[in-house]
């Protein structure tokens, strides 16, 4: 009779994982070291797997100085999304303390056309330095999103071969709703006469998405960001501002006021703030919303200097 | 009881050996707790020669210079990314908004692919524009990159999307900006008998069964058929190319 009671209660305690097992297909837990590849793999799986975000919200993936709770949650991981060119500068001494084996590693700069940094010479400058470094913005973009979350979902499809047909399905969705919002931001730019216009940016992240958007950028008036400019620097800022002849400057949304102010104020030059998807809390729908509001921007920014509106 | 001998030998760092020799003479009784008598002798002992220590050593230095060699050129051949051939380029040479173009070729790739599985063959340009997919819907793209026009040609083993720049050809404006007037989208299946080469993956690939590949020219031509090389078309590597994956080895002719 025991034998009997025991059976049935194996059962019962089998039947629902087994049940759950069948349902959810594998189980993946995805780590993600930026906030746009957050955005991206919840709409690729869309809760067919977990996705964790390596560091805390509002960190700054620059400086961030991993703790030893971080390493523990590496351990937890079946995949982890990098940025490969050293925006996630934090995950390398990471990977290197814990040298996870089977931990899937997917490199989301594998492959893709990039644009170098330091090599590019603008017109009002003469030959600068030759060293060629690569542009670690790649999430910065709609066409060049496009191709690292169909890779991502490739990626994890020959992780979970059960779910790779959802995460395709998924994939395609959601690129086809950053597609849209791409195309309606160039013909609202074709309406806008930019002949005239020369733009510069404080930092050279906005390359990918301004040059999908034919938008020639004249100058990088600050190469790194995240860098509180001194005062020399910013003097610095304002006299290549004045050589380059900008009328639009785009600055990041944390880029202090007392700075724009001062810029605007010594050079007449417009000052945009675009979004650098990299603050805030994990959200599915955050690269979307703040692609959208950083091409309105644009858009706004070209349609006031050129005198559309 | 016991007896014994003991031997015991000091080695210096030098050419000379200086050894001492310790003879234990008599027997220790535990019970009695007392000492043998010792009986030490110093003599030096010089090297049978110092040019074979010489030689040894020299052999070890050398053997650690080509190891570290042969580590350097592993490092430095894995880190350089892609060796070109002669009928690539890198997509670094790619001028003004050509680049632009490369990405859209290159994020449509795998909506081709899965509009093939759907339609069982390869989905032409009014299949692609009605999917509105960059860059055969040109909505998605800046205005100098619209006057591209797309045709297909295809065969069993691979499909070619053939783009010109027919404003930049009506103008005559190819020396503007030479890399942007004929692309090729490429798209092979690794496991089909016959197929262009050369590609990336092994033929009959169990692991990719697609590979793409996207060649530019920089005027205005005719589509040139199968061979791209020979007529001077370039492939385009990306920087960042997938060196080092043995799936993504180039196989330039039938049967790699």
């Amino acid at each position: 009779m025991n034998k009997i009671v025991f059976f049935f209660l194996s059962l019962l305690l089998t039947v629902p994982s087994a049940g759950l097992s069948a349902t959810s297909g594998c189980d993946l837990t995805i780590g993600v070291s930026l906030h746009p590849y957050y955005s991206w793999v919840e709409n690729i799986v869309r809760g067919n797997a977990r996705v964790m975000p390596l560091i805390p919200p509002g960190s700054d993936p620059h400086t961030y100085q991993p703790m030893p709770a971080d390493l523990k949650h590496l351990q937890n991981l079946d995949a982890l999304i990098i940025n490969g060119l050293g925006h996630d500068e934090f995950v390398d001494p990471m990977l290197k303390a814990t040298d996870l084996k089977g931990l899937k590693i997917i490199n989301t700069s594998m492959g893709l056309p990039l644009i170098p940094s330091y090599a590019t010479h603008y017109d009002f400058e003469g030959e600068g330095e030759k060293k060629v470094s690569y542009n670690s913005h790649t999430y910065l973009g709609i066409t060049v999103a496009v191709q690292q979350i169909q890779m991502i979902a490739a990626e994890l499809g020959k992780l979970c071969p059960d779910q790779a047909s959802v995460y395709k399905k998924n994939s395609r969705a959601y690129v086809k709703k950053l597609r849209k919002m791409l195309a309606a931001t160039l013909a609202e730019i074709d309406s806008i006469d930019t002949a005239t216009l020369r733009i510069a940016t404080v930092h050279d992240g906005y390359a990918y998405l301004f040059q999908e958007l034919g938008i020639k950028v004249s100058a990088v008036v600050q190469p790194r960001h995240g860098i509180e400019p001194s005062a020399r620097q910013l003097q610095d800022t304002i006299k290549r501002i004045k050589r380059a002849k900008v009328n639009i400057l785009f600055t990041e949304l944390d880029y202090e006021k007392r700075y724009v102010d001062i810029i605007f104020q010594e050079t007449g030059c417009r000052i945009y703030s675009l979004s650098h998807v990299s603050t805030g809390t994990y959200d599915a729908g955050l690269f979307e919303e703040d692609m959208k509001q950083n091409m309105a921007g644009i858009v706004q920014a070209l349609a006031t200097a050129s005198g559309v509106k | 009881m016991l007896s014994a001998e003991v031997v015991l030998r000091i080695v210096f760092f030098s050419t000379t050996l200086k050894n001492v020799k310790c003879v234990v003479n008599g027997e220790f009784d535990p019970m009695e707790n007392t000492p043998p008598q010792n009986e030490c002798r110093v003599f030096l002992v010089q090297p049978k020669g110092a040019r074979r220590e010489a030689l040894a050593l020299a052999g070890v230095i050398a053997l650690i210079v080509l190891l570290m060699g042969i580590r350097f050129t592993q490092m430095n051949s894995s880190t350089s990314g892609v060796q070109l051939r002669p009928y690539q380029i890198k997509n670094l040479h790619l001028k003004s908004q050509a680049p632009t173009l490369y990405r859209s070729l290159l994020g449509v790739v795998a909506d081709v692919l899965t509009l093939r599985e759907e339609n069982g063959s390869w989905p032409g340009i009014d299949t692609l524009q009605e999917e509105v997919l960059p860059p055969f819907a040109n909505i998605f793209l800046p205005v100098d990159l619209r006057g591209f026009v797309w045709k297909r040609y295809q065969s069993d083993g691979w499909v070619d999307y053939y783009g010109i720049n027919v404003g930049a050809a009506a103008a005559k404006q190819q020396g503007g900006d030479p890399l942007e007037n004929s692309f090729i989208l490429r798209i092979i299946d690794l496991q089909s008998e016959q197929h262009p080469h050369p590609h990336l993956g092994k033929d009959n690939n169990t692991l990719m069964r697609f590979t793409a590949q996207i060649w530019v020219n920089p005027q205005t031509v005719d589509y040139p058929g199968e061979d791209l090389a020979e007529r001077g078309w370039k492939w385009i590597v990306a920087e960042n190319s997938m060196a080092g994956n043995t799936e993504m080895e180039l196989s330039e002719e039938p049967g790699q």
